[in-house]
């Protein structure tokens, strides 16, 4: 942080400017605070690093105390220069994640979108059309039928709408000491949404929990430091109406596009869930291991290692019926950064199978 | 920087109570020993530069002064002690002023020119107080009244001045 002053009027003997800082902003290098004189004209400046929770900061604006010319009377003012300074969640960088939703947009990206065309994979062989490319052309198939050449088809890899549904109900997010798990959903989230973005895929990012927090899908940079922002601002929210996913907006949601759910879960929303996926919505459900995380904090008394037990079962049932209804799961434990796990299991299809 | 303002506090401590001191030793022994006392307990607490203690070390060696006053002490030695006192008393709370702010720019510039400040208001001061003492000056009631009155007048306004001249 920078501040810059400038001495407009008569020469200031002793002139004290702090910055003040809100709760939650800490200074690991230089002061927000200087004590100087200052004369007419003069400029000085206060240079400062801070480092701060995650979230969205408003500096009140600086300080001035200063004495008159015979030091016998203090004045202070405090100047109002509001400005805005947000913290935003840390991005890692994920390689790929594997998602494959029935809709795909006519931009070229990197999920398949089981059309043939140009691309990679090997999708299959059609009747020879003029204007193919001729090393297109499959000799073997050709050979089995006279006068008929056959050309490899290949799978095209579009771009995709993603809709990132971030759970920011008090009631499923746990509080501890170290925080609640909330942070550490903000953190998937933002890794995801770097990576859907990267490949040139269309984003939104919803935050299910308090009022209607829609981020309006869009892809690029912009896009990405619109979802930080969202993200950085996000708290625990509690809601009547958004107490159960079933009063999720689904109609912010392409049909047949992929809905990301980063979400602790609760059993009610199996049904929810489930539902979604009825509606033709690829899901990858993304949680946390809430009670790895509650386990931190629990005392382990016999009664307590029995009480885990059961809401594994629970869980372990919840999920497994999810996987069922074809959802993906990725489930990991706050223990191990988001990143870290993901770089190596999201990149695979079928991953419920291996959460439970 | 500081520590060459330690130092001076150190002198204008000394200073004041060698000077009460001398004055009083005239008048009664007892009173030398009492401001003595008194300008060594604010001396050995100096590196503290705690300003509760340099409120108390001024007013004691003020009421030392008064007390000079009433037992006819030379008014040179009394006035001098007064104001190498209230100089040490400045510089204490100056001193932690400075020390509460975390960060100073120029802090060579800012001290000096406290410092010009304070010779000026001190040396001002004393040869202030010693015209007020030498000089006599013989007035009627009317002349008294008139006198005060521009003297009130006088410093309210150079005190307005002073507070509308700061931002």
């Amino acid at each position: 942080m920078t501040l810059t002053f400038t001495n407009t009027g008569a020469p200031l003997a002793d002139l004290l400017v702090e910055d003040i800082l809100p709760e939650g902003l800490n200074v690991v290098e230089g002061s927000p605070e200087l004590l100087l004189s200052l004369d007419s004209g003069e400029s000085a400046e206060i240079t400062y690093t801070i480092v701060g929770r995650r979230g969205l900061h408003t500096l009140p604006g600086p300080r001035v105390v200063v004495s008159d010319p015979l030091g016998v009377f203090r004045h202070e003012a405090q100047h109002k220069l509001p400005s805005v300074l947000f913290v935003l969640p840390i991005v890692h960088k994920v390689p790929t994640v594997a998602i494959r939703p029935r809709r795909v947009r006519v931009y070229p990206g990197q999920i398949p979108a089981r059309t043939g065309g140009s691309g990679v994979e090997f999708f299959g062989v059609r009747e020879y059309q003029p204007g193919d490319p001729l090393r297109w052309i499959n000799h073997r198939a050709g050979a089995r039928y006279e006068q008929t050449l056959f050309v490899n088809e290949f799978e095209q890899e579009r771009a995709v709408d993603v809709g990132l549904i971030l759970d920011v109900r008090e009631s499923t997010n746990l509080l501890a000491q170290s925080g609640s798990l909330l942070d550490y959903t903000i953190d998937a989230a933002a890794t995801l949404a770097d990576a859907f973005l990267t490949y040139g895929n269309r984003v939104g990012l919803f935050l299910y929990g308090g009022a209607i927090d829609w981020t309006y899908p869009g892809s690029g940079k912009v896009q990405r430091e619109r979802i930080l922002r969202t993200l950085a601002r996000a708290r625990l929210e509690h809601s009547q109406v958004f107490d159960k996913l079933g009063h999720l907006p689904t109609r912010l949601f392409p049909v047949r596009s992929q809905l990301v759910l980063i979400s602790p879960l609760q059993p009610d929303d199996r049904d929810d869930i489930v539902s979604l996926r009825a509606r033709g919505y690829e899901m990858l459900l993304v949680t946390p291991d809430a009670i790895a995380f509650e386990k931190q904090t629990l005392a382990m008394t016999r009664h307590t290692q029995l009480a885990i037990r059961l809401a594994r079962l629970e869980r372990g049932h919840l999920l497994r019926a999810l996987g069922r209804a074809g959802v993906s799961i990725f489930e990991w434990d706050v223990e191990t950064p988001f990143h870290q796990v993901a770089h190596r299991a999201l990149g695979r299809t079928r991953l419920w199978s291996q959460s439970l | 920087m500081i520590a060459n303002l330690r130092t001076l506090m150190g002198i204008c401590i000394g200073l004041a109570t060698l000077s009460l001191a001398a004055g009083c030793a005239s008048a009664n022994w007892i009173g030398t020993l009492v401001v003595l006392a008194i300008g060594l307990l604010w001396l050995s607490v100096l590196r503290h530069s705690n300003p509760r203690v340099a409120d108390w070390g001024l007013f004691l060696l003020m009421a030392g002064a008064v007390w000079g006053g009433f037992e006819q002490v030379a008014w040179g030695w009394l006035l001098t002690g007064v104001a190498a006192a209230l100089a040490a008393w400045d510089l204490t709370h100056y001193l932690d002023h400075l020390q509460a702010a975390s960060e100073r720019q120029a802090e060579d510039r800012l001290v000096r020119r406290h410092l010009l400040r304070l010779a000026g208001v001190t040396l001002g001061g004393w040869m202030l107080a010693a015209l007020t003492l030498l000089v006599n000056i013989h007035f009627n009631y009317i002349g008294a009244l008139v006198l005060a009155g521009a003297g009130v007048l006088a410093l309210t306004r150079t005190l307005r001045t002073v507070q509308w001249d700061a931002p």
